[in-house]
């Protein structure tokens, strides 16, 4: 009761230090998204080779990155939770594998959609594609396992156990392209691309940056939405197990 | 509850995920990717003259699958914003429920004990 007296009717709390913080993610968010659609679009110098599809590759870059760092912060967050037994931790796992579904789903769109432009095909069975699609089932499996197991601490152990599977996956689709032969192009961002020259011009390197900070912006901003979201229907749940 | 989300932020990420995409659709339709300054400035090897025909170096036949990705990638966006300002909204009918639920019993317990 005394938690509810602290909600107002429109179900807004009074955390204004957090309400400013959020406004300014967004806002930041907005900012950086407007200037990255002027690089993309009339900024960045248009890739010899590939043409203009190319620029699929500043939203497909970032799009991967995000979705393969959301289950190794699910994973983490998995085993504090597991370690301490505090709910934010879980709250913050369930939230990140959520946001992960959508960050997979459009690696996997965007590749599929570029592949088709560029190679003309839609879907082939090499390393990389097949791992990110195990990443997306794994993505989809945890929020199956959370769904269906028992609410508390099994169902968060249970999915414990499949977000560690997701953690191991992750590094394997950075590495596919250097383990085996595929048809994805090679690495050419972080911290084993070879040859950064590659990339091309300075300003596609920079568009790249650019649009990758955007977008982590976009996702932090997102994340802090569900993951208050989530412990709000947490504490909305513990308010009826007392009632009952 | 200190974690509940003002509405504003959901409607503000959905606003955001809106103006971004209908931007993005005026600037595919209309067609300025090709506005781009500095083509190939950058990119093409001195030595070679890049022999192909003129709709390839515009990449005017790969426009649309940009478009595709695009549309695709804000419509994801803005469908999770949706759903989550959905959710939301649900919580806090929950959450009106309770307080009248908790104001009914407060007032109805003491007439109770009095009599």
């Amino acid at each position: 009761m005394v938690e509810l007296t602290k909600v107002s009717a429109d179900g807004v709390s009074d955390d204004s230090g957090s309400w400013m913080w959020r406004q300014g993610l967004l806002y930041a968010s907005a900012a950086l998204m407007g200037v990255t659609l002027y690089a993309v679009f009339f900024w960045v110098p248009t890739e010899l080779n590939l043409g203009v599809s190319q620029r699929i590759f500043y939203f497909h870059v970032p799009l991967g990155w995000l979705g393969m760092l959301s289950m190794v912060i699910v994973a983490v967050a998995a085993i504090a939770y597991l370690v301490t037994g505090k709910e934010k931790w879980d709250a913050l796992a369930y939230s990140t594998a959520e946001l992960g579904v959508v960050f997979a789903s459009l690696i996997l769109v965007t590749g599929v959609i570029w592949g088709r432009g560029d190679l003309g095909w839609w879907w082939t069975w090499d390393a990389k594609l097949t791992t990110t699609l195990i990443l997306w089932f794994i993505y989809v499996s945890y929020l199956m396992v959370r769904a269906y197991a028992p609410k508390g601490s099994q169902g968060a152990r249970f999915g414990a156990v499949v977000a560690l599977f997701g953690a191991i996956d992750a590094p394997i689709i950075y590495m596919a392209t250097v383990w085996w032969r595929t048809a994805h192009p090679e690495l050419n961002t972080g911290p084993l691309a070879e040859d950064l020259d590659a990339i091309g011009s300075g300003r596609i390197y920079a568009t790249l940056l650019l649009s990758t900070v955007t977008f982590t912006v976009l996702y932090v901003n997102l994340l802090v939405e569900r993951f208050s979201l989530r412990r709000a229907e947490g504490s909305l749940d513990e308010i009826y197990r007392k009632a009952a | 509850m200190r974690f509940i989300v003002r509405p504003l932020s959901i409607f503000g990420l959905a606003a955001l995920a809106a103006v971004v995409t209908m931007a993005a659709m005026s600037i595919l339709i209309a067609g300025p990717v090709q506005g781009a300054d500095s083509v190939w400035e950058d990119l093409v090897p001195q030595a070679s003259p890049a022999p192909q025909a003129d709709d390839d170096l515009n990449g005017e036949s790969e426009l649309p699958w940009l478009f595709a990705v695009f549309f695709i990638t804000w419509a994801a966006f803005f469908a999770y914003v949706f759903v989550m300002s959905r959710r939301q909204r649900e919580m806090r009918r929950e959450i009106d429920a309770l307080s009248r639920a908790l104001a009914d019993r407060e007032t109805s317990v003491p007439t109770t004990e009095g009599t």
